[in-house]
């Protein structure tokens, strides 16, 4: 299989970029491979894979641009495949076919999640289930009421509220003047999630109701 | 079949909304609904399960919290399977994960676009802008190597782009401070261009969409081109692998097809008694790609082509080649054969 489908990378080589169209997904055989995204100026790892872990599969399901940047740590070997040699290379291997079956399980719900933020009216309620959301993927509850801390950045906050980084300052800046929130350079510190989680719950209830 | 049977009176709950379990149903007869509120709309939503099918499987493999109530509806019976009993079952037939797949990437898709919906006013990703200011952010901090690699893809992107002269200046720059440097690190790095860059004008791919379907379309149509050989239909076959010849040449993404379509087109060639044109189609072919698989069944079909234009000599030497050259193959026995009936020897 390694003759057909595998590349090799050097430490520090690009594999994809963030913003790159791609149509091609990898499977980790050998090394170990970081993934990671320019937040505010600054180059931030979001996840390393290992040998047998699966990246860039987004490329099947859909026409967007890589969402980060794939660059190898050691010398690495992948195997490179594509939607036209995937469902091929499913018959011989049902077990990658099953992981590639969980790893869509959780990209549904990842995806349903953010999607949740994006359907609230207004930017203060989004700001704040961009936090709750944060908080789940780390398993803090959302009904936590000591401060809990965000290795996070405006523009991540920006991005998952999906609205311009100017608008979600000045409401970070209302968060901080009254005491919710404390803005560092590196992170967030959230005073009460438990407040933010109400103020959440309320504007989804009003918006029910409306409906 | 693994897993136990449970039998449900009707109104029964199997799971809740918000549970978390690792248990993954099928229903075996009754009738079972799925009860959630669509996000979009907030209204509730019910699907109904049909006898046979599963249900539970997205929550129990993401271990995540049930995404709907499951309601029973009439008396059923429902067989109750684990993660691990699941995973047991269906990767003894793939044909189920693959049903599975197709379900789950439908889904993916569809919240992917009411995400990007949601997006479309506010967060403009401008993809190329973006690309290219993540190669200034590496060349700010000295990555080269990583610069180099953005702009590069900038340029096989977007070869008309906003910032495509930018780009190729800060790629030359690159290359510059590289070599100034002279440390070894960079004489790898610098090989790349060469191979990388696209030089040539008529590499120019507009979008991603287009570079996918283009060589998806040359694959299949491969395949038909094949098949249409098959079925002995020689003309029309050559006259598809003519035209794949030209898209795919034309199309970098697609340049492992061009060697495979020339052999084609040869064996087309061939059958059609069109000699003199197939001989020049494989010795083109073998100049150009002296390392391809095909290579010693072109020499083979060289010497083909040759003794039915009647050149003993030639011909014999041809076959003889294809029995120098290893690894040995089917093909071996036919160019032995050959050469028998053109009252050569061999050893």
């Amino acid at each position: 299989m390694f003759e057909r489908f595998g590349v090799t990378f050097e430490p520090d080589d690009i594999i994809f970029c963030e913003y790159e169209p791609g149509k091609d997904f990898y499977i980790l055989q050998e090394g170990r491979v970081k993934v990671t995204k320019i937040v505010s100026d600054m180059e931030k790892t979001l996840d390393v894979f290992h040998p047998g872990d699966i990246f860039g599969e987004m490329a099947i399901i859909e026409d967007q641009p890589r969402s980060a940047t794939a660059i190898a740590i050691d010398k690495v070997k992948l195997l490179k495949l594509n939607k036209e040699n995937f469902s091929m290379l499913l018959q011989g291997t049902p077990q990658l076919a099953f992981n590639i079956l969980k790893i869509f399980s959780n990209r549904i719900y990842d995806a349903k999640r953010r999607l949740l933020i994006l359907t609230l009216p207004d930017i203060e309620s989004k700001v704040c289930d961009a936090f709750l959301m944060l908080a789940e993927n780390q398993h803090i509850s959302p009904k936590s009421t000591n401060p809990v801390t965000f290795d996070t950045k405006v523009d991540e906050i920006a991005h998952w509220c999906g609205e311009k980084v100017v608008k979600v300052k000045e409401v970070l800046g209302t968060f901080s003047d009254t005491g919710k929130i404390q803005i560092y350079e590196d992170r967030i510190v959230v005073k009460n999630l438990y407040e933010m989680f109400r103020i959440v719950r309320n504007r989804r209830k009003a918006q029910t109701k409306e409906q | 079949m693994p897993g136990i049977l449970r039998n449900y009176k009707a109104g029964s709950i199997i799971y809740f909304i918000g549970d978390i379990g690792d248990n993954i149903y099928v229903l075996k007869s009754g009738a079972v609904s799925l009860i959630y509120h669509s996000i979009d709309t907030g209204e509730e939503v019910r699907d109904t399960i049909k006898n046979g099918e599963f249900f539970g499987v997205k929550s129990a493999l993401a271990k995540r919290p049930r995404e709907e109530t499951a309601l029973v509806i009439k008396p059923s019976q429902v067989l109750v399977l684990t993660t691990a009993e699941f995973e047991l079952l269906v990767t003894k037939s793939v044909s189920v994960i693959q049903n599975f797949l197709r379900v789950f990437s439908n889904q993916l898709r569809r919240v992917g676009k009411q995400v990007h919906s949601f997006l479309d006013d506010s967060d403009t990703g401008d993809n190329q802008a973006e690309l290219f200011k993540i190669g200034e952010y590496y060349l700010k901090n000295h990555k080269y190597k990583q610069a180099q690699y953005v702009y590069q893809a900038y340029l096989r992107y977007y070869s008309k782009g906003n910032f495509a002269g930018q780009a190729q200046e800060r790629i030359n720059a690159i290359a510059d401070a590289m070599e100034g440097k002279g440390t070894g690190t960079y004489a790898t790095i610098s090989q790349e261009p060469e191979q990388e860059a696209p030089a040539a004008p008529e590499i120019q791919i507009d979008t991603q969409t287009t570079e996918t379907r283009e060589s998806m379309d040359i694959a299949s149509k491969y395949y038909d081109g094949v098949s249409l050989f098959s079925q002995e239909k020689y003309e029309e076959a050559f006259n598809l692998f003519k035209a794949l010849h030209a898209a795919s040449s034309a199309d970098a993404s697609s340049a492992e097809y061009v060697p495979k379509i020339e052999f084609e087109m040869g064996r087309c060639l061939i059958a059609l008694k069109r000699y003199p044109e197939a001989v020049s189609i494989f010795t083109g072919m073998i100049k150009k790609y002296p390392k391809d698989e095909n290579l010693k069944d072109a020499l083979y079909y060289i010497g083909i082509a040759y003794k039915h234009q009647g050149d003993k000599a030639k011909a014999a030497s041809f076959f003889q080649k294809v029995l120098k050259m290893l690894p040995e193959s089917p093909t071996d026995r036919k160019a032995k054969k050959e050469l028998v009936a053109l009252g050569v020897a061999t050893s």
